[in-house]
């Protein structure tokens, strides 16, 4: 929680809608463990990482979805290692992430 | 305020609790939020899910490792680890700086005021001239997130400090000594009544086997011992590892 709650902390007295991806497994290595978050919010912006850069637009459209009352969601990214290795996830893996909104 | 705001604030303050979230299944979404104390609020909506959230949030909490349990994924928010370095000697220095750079949270106590100052000690985030006991009046209470390192070299300081630490649970007590320093000690402690169980509990003496030469390299094999204990790891070489090449540790869960 520590590392995204600089940013949702302003974010939300600005006023803003916030989301939170939260990593819940990792199969294989993956470079952030369980507990690593990534926050996103209704303006578009977004605050910390959930992999090297691969999955975050697809996590961030999830977040638009549930930023607008989609239910919360876990979702699975298998990371391919050539794919991997493309987008600067070298160590490949697989994880898990699960979408909320935060209520403030 | 929402359960989730509340353990945003818990982590604002650098406090320590578990959020638990059904993440699958009936009751999506749901949440409990369990502290140190064993206190919760809010539910996960079915009162066997919230026992076994809080048991696996207690168990979590203390090992600080964020993980998925079933249908329920345990969030945790924990303080820097702490380590309490006895003995305001030269390795005390080193430590603390070490322990610095690697995010943990250093204090030293010594009862010598002379050697116990804040000057000698500028890495240390407290300085603290008292015995044990009192030190820890000064410091906060023992936790299960408590290291502790004893590197007196003073015989009835050494005592106390194991007295007194072995007296609560903590996450690692460590001694520095030679082999007939450690043969003494034993003998001394065994006649102050400490049973072989709480004798097992000392790591001695203390650091990995780096072979060390000088004050600072030692610190170094503590600080990476400390490590390795905090991670649940041996601390030999990642080339000889099993799994050869794997550097990131795997989610314990199955998902």
């Amino acid at each position: 929680m520590k590392d995204v709650i600089e940013d949702v902390d302003r974010w939300i007295a600005d006023g803003a809608q916030v989301a939170i991806a939260t990593i819940t497994a990792t199969r294989r290595s993956a470079p952030r463990p369980p507990g690593a978050k990534m926050a996103i919010n209704n303006r578009g912006e977004v605050s910390g990482m959930v992999s090297g850069g691969c999955v975050e637009g697809a996590v961030i459209e999830v977040a638009d979805k549930v930023l607008t009352g989609a239910a919360p969601q876990l979702l699975t990214f298998g990371i391919a290692d050539e794919e991997a290795w493309d987008v600067g996830l070298p160590c490949g893996g697989e994880i898990d992430v699960w979408v909320e909104r935060f209520q403030p | 305020m929402s359960v989730h705001e509340d353990f945003a604030q818990i982590a604002r303050e650098d406090g320590r609790a578990a959020l638990v979230t059904v993440v699958r299944g009936e009751h999506l979404g749901e949440k409990l939020l369990v502290q140190p104390d064993g206190t919760s609020e809010g539910t996960l909506g079915d009162p066997e899910l919230d026992a076994q959230g809080k048991a696996d949030a207690d168990d979590l909490m203390w090992k600080e490792s964020s993980e998925i349990r079933g249908d329920l994924f345990i969030d945790v928010t924990a303080p820097d680890p702490r380590i309490v370095i006895f003995g305001a000697v030269e390795y005390a220095q080193h430590l603390s700086a070490l322990a610095r750079v690697c995010g943990w949270r250093p204090y030293v106590v010594d009862p010598r005021a002379r050697f116990a100052t804040p000057e000698r000690f500028p890495d240390a985030l407290g300085v603290v001239a008292a015995w044990p006991e009192e030190a820890f009046e000064q410091l906060g209470a023992l936790d299960k997130a408590t290291y502790i390192v004893i590197l007196t070299h003073d015989p009835k300081l050494d005592d106390a400090t194991l007295l007194t630490v072995l007296a609560a649970d903590v996450a690692y007590i460590g001694a520095m000594g030679s082999k007939r320093a450690q043969a003494d000690r034993r003998e001394r402690l065994v006649a102050a009544g400490v049973s072989e169980a709480d004798q097992a509990r000392i790591s001695a003496p203390v650091g990995l086997d780096l072979g060390a030469t000088n004050a600072r390299e030692t610190a170094l094999s503590i600080m990476a011992e400390l490590a390795a204990v905090r991670h649940g790891r041996e601390g030999g070489r990642l080339c000889n590892a099993k799994g050869k090449g794997r550097i990131h540790a795997e989610a314990k869960a199955k998902a």
